[in-house]
């Protein structure tokens, strides 16, 4: 007999001798968990049953059970988990449901680091980003096998981290669906540098490496922010080779493709190079309007089309941006209770719409342009002529004639004294190899996006 | 069992172990509480089998004995009486009471059907200053979330380490965190949740008696004890269950850097608050617009169906040049405001959509956090 036939025994027999309020009282939940050298072991939702069990049902338990098993000498009682009612939903009437922000950060799964929101099913695929997700998808069902590592870059706002988290939720969800458990690390890249760092501070680095190479699925998010850390890179390095040859999945991020992020070792660069890249771009204008259609499916709110045409129209660059403009609508809409009108929607806007005008200084381009390369400012303005220090510094001249229209004197004399050819042959350079040459475009498109804050 | 006891303490009893005994249907047994004399005490007893309290009092035991009967109309009885001193008298199937020429006789229950409260498992786990600990306790125990989808949170986390111990509720929200330094460092570290219900019958059972409050702490339940003061005899047991999960890593949530620091008076504030949140719309909204050049605040609300009003103060603030403007619910606002003890506090600001977060001017432990609306 079954130890849960053997209890179900007991359950039919105690029914008959005690009214039905004590029989629920007591005996739900309650299980043999295990039986042993003559010991039987219940388990009990709570202490009192416990007490209650022990004291008052004992003997007529062990009776029942020496019945039907006489090898049964002792039966204990300990307090096992209880499985979970389906929870009242209980809402807490002051807090107004969408307006009122909450702390992501405690929705956050402390084993994976996962955010349970980003899933596959509320991603919204167009042609911008369609590669990327089919690369995902493909590595969500597989993964180790398929593109590995699978790299994706964009810009801000573009869903970058959504995508990959999905992946981490979609794999985490299947795992627990066929009950073998992967271990799942979602990492932000500035995070995993001050994990490094906090361990050999604290001379843990060994246990944090056991700890990371047995993750199945290592997710490490804006890998960007490797650059110019050495020491962590080389701890990376060993752990990308470690995982990979046990062909385990890894999933990285960045702002821009592997090549254009400077100060990143070699070694690295080419294992990042090595399995699938992927890239997000801008989101065309229909697959705007699908986004902001889902998002006000999605809160509940409807708006006639000529608004969400105009959203979609002036907001170009930024999803998050796009969603941020729907929640400024979604609640006025809300708090005034009548529907908006276009020029409602483009008063509320106005400032979001608008941007941030297109403001630079030659201080500011110096600055973007030498973070972007991992140079201090002063390396720039420098008479080395080495090639890493070369290049940035022909951009900063393109970019004060392009951007500020100053005069090939003026930027010559910025350097150094320089002699304004020098400033014209830079120009020239730059110009043309952005024709030609579709990295070097990138990435002054990536300058330029950082300069101005998009 | 027969005994004499003084009214007033007897009333005392009734009163905190009356709140634990909840209207229950199914098992009638639950409404009731359970006398019963022992030596020299009578000890009462309640419980709603999540939770259960034993209440002792002094008492001139002539016969021991237990009964249980309805707490109701015990408490609505003994509420009616002048007399100051009882005497309880167990009888079949009756509770007799006689006092200064008044008699009643109360149908009782059977004593053995009153469920056992579980005794404290183990050694002492740890002991702190009760006033201490309920002062605590009393400002973090309101943010706990209503909702239990998600159990961790429905309840207040306690934690020890060192010579530290944290209370932290959070609602998703807001959060609330106290800290109490310890006079001596503790052995072990504990970690443990307790339902909020729990917590707030806590701090009625034990007050801001000045006693130490003994802890002892098992995998699934934890028992607080309080000693009489005349003799080394629990005068109070409070058994509970622990909420099962892990607590979420809030302290990545509190901000280290912030935009903007203000120096407030916390009446001044609160007054001003509550005039500009009768024209707060649905939502609860007070903007607070913050200017440090100007080292002005301005508290604004605006309802379409009310009207608009607003108020200006002058306060020290420290921060960025530009001005920020951000939206509270000010219920929020409040709550965390009447925790504050001090007379003056801080209100920092972080980032846009980030937490705002309230202490008291003076170092004392308390933190309150929370988050915008967005608008």
């Amino acid at each position: 007999m079954t130890n849960e036939e053997l209890w179900q025994t007991v359950l039919a027999q105690i029914q008959l001798v005690i009214s039905p309020a004590n029989f629920a009282t007591w005996f739900k939940q309650t299980a043999i968990v295990s039986q042993k050298d003559g010991e039987m072991i219940v388990s009990v939702p709570n202490s009192f049953s416990r007490e209650w069990l022990k004291n008052k049902y004992h003997k007529l338990i062990t009776k029942i059970i020496n019945d039907q098993d006489n090898r049964i000498k002792e039966i204990k009682y300990t307090i096992g988990s209880v499985v979970q009612t389906t929870p009242e939903k209980k809402t807490n009437p002051a807090v107004p449901t969408t307006e009122q922000l909450d702390f992501q950060e405690l929705k956050i799964d402390k084993e994976t680091n996962l955010n349970p929101r980003y899933l596959f099913d509320n991603f919204v695929v167009g042609s911008f980003n369609e590669l990327a997700h089919a690369a995902a998808t493909a590595v969500a069902k597989n993964p180790g096998e398929t593109y590995n590592p699978l790299f994706i870059y964009g810009g801000v706002g573009l869903g970058k981290t959504h995508l990959l988290q999905a992946v981490g939720n979609e794999v985490s969800r299947n795992s627990d669906r066929n009950s073998d458990k992967k271990s799942i690390k979602y990492l932000p890249a500035e995070r995993f540098v001050s994990e490094i760092v906090g361990a050999i501070r604290n001379h843990q680095i060994e246990s944090l490496k056991t700890k990371l190479q047995k993750t199945d699925i290592l997710i490490l998010d804006d890998v960007q922010f490797l650059a110019g850390k050495e020491k962590t890179q080389e701890e990376f390095f060993h752990l990308f080779n470690a995982l990979y040859e046990k062909n385990k999945q890894i999933i990285l991020s960045s702002d821009r493709p592997p090549k254009a992020i400077a100060s990143l070792a070699e070694r690295l660069r080419s294992r990042f190079e090595g399995g699938l890249i992927a890239d997000i771009s801008f989101p065309d204008l229909e697959t705007r309007m699908a986004i902001l259609k889902t998002k006000a499916v999605e809160k509940n709110i409807e708006f006639n089309d000529e608004i969400i045409n105009y959203v979609a129209a002036s907001i170009q660059k930024n999803i998050r941006e796009l969603e941020g403009a729907l929640n400024r609508l979604s609640t006025h809409q809300k708090i005034s209770g009548q529907p908006l009108t276009l020029e409602i929607a483009k008063e509320l806007l106005g400032s979001l719409v608008a941007g941030p005008p297109k403001i630079s200084s030659p201080k500011k381009i110096v600055q973007v342009v030498s973070d972007f390369y991992d140079l201090r400012e002063k390396e720039v303005f420098g008479i080395t002529r080495k090639k890493e220090v070369v290049k940035p510094r022909q951009i900063i001249m393109f970019l004060l004639r392009e951007e500020l229209k100053y005069s090939f004197p003026a930027i010559g004399r910025m350097f150094q004294g320089k002699d304004h050819t020098t400033a014209i042959h830079a120009f020239k350079k730059i110009k043309k190899g952005v024709g030609e040459n579709e990295d070097l475009a990138e990435e002054i498109s990536l300058i330029k996006r950082k300069l101005y804050g998009l | 069992m027969r005994t004499i006891i003084l009214k007033e303490n007897f009333k005392e009893g009734l009163g905190a172990v009356g709140r634990i005994a909840q209207k229950n249907l199914s098992l009638p047994i639950l409404n009731s509480v359970l006398l019963s004399c022992e030596k020299n005490f009578i000890c009462l007893k309640a419980t709603d089998l999540e939770m259960g309290m034993k209440w002792w009092i002094l008492s001139k035991v002539e016969k021991e004995g237990r009964v249980a009967c309805s707490l109701k109309v015990l408490q609505s009885l003994i509420d009616s009486l002048p007399a100051e001193k009882l005497s309880l008298k167990a009888e079949e199937k009756k509770l007799l009471l006689e006092a200064d020429g008044f008699r009643a006789q109360i149908n009782s229950l059977d004593a053995e059907e009153f469920p056992i409260i579980p005794e404290p498992e183990g050694e002492i786990s740890f002991v702190i200053k009760n006033s201490q600990f309920i002062e605590g306790l009393s400002q973090v125990v309101e943010m706990t979330a209503v909702s239990l989808i998600k159990p961790e949170i429905s309840g207040v986390h306690f934690n020890l380490s060192g010579n530290q111990f944290k209370m932290v509720a959070t609602d998703s929200f807001r959060l609330a965190e106290k800290t109490i330094s310890l006079d001596k460092k503790l052995e072990k570290e504990a970690s443990f949740i307790l339902p909020q219900r729990a917590c707030r019958e806590i701090i009625n059972a034990f007050g801001e008696r000045e006693e130490n409050l003994r802890f002892y702490l098992s995998p699934n339940q934890i028992v607080l004890e309080s000693l009489m003061e005349e003799t080394p005899h629990p005068r109070v047991q409070f058994f509970t269950r622990l909420i099962e999960g892990e607590y979420p890593n809030y302290q990545e949530i509190i901000p280290k850097e912030f935009r903007f620091k203000a120096f407030l008076q916390k009446n001044e504030f609160l007054q001003r608050l509550k005039a500009v949140s009768l024209f707060s719309n649905k939502i609860n909204e007070v903007k607070i617009k913050i200017s440090s050049e100007r080292q002005e605040i301005e508290l604004e609300g605006q309802n379409p169906e009310v009207g608009q009003s607003s108020s200006v103060f002058s306060a020290r603030i420290e921060g960025e040049k530009e001005a920020m403007e951000v939206s509270f619910n000010w219920r929020f606002l409040v709550d965390g405001l009447n925790q504050i003890r001090d007379k003056e506090f801080v209100l920092a600001l972080s980032k846009d959509e980030g937490p705002a977060v309230m202490k008291p001017k003076e170092e004392s432990g308390y933190l309150y956090l929370l988050m915008p609306l967005r608008i």
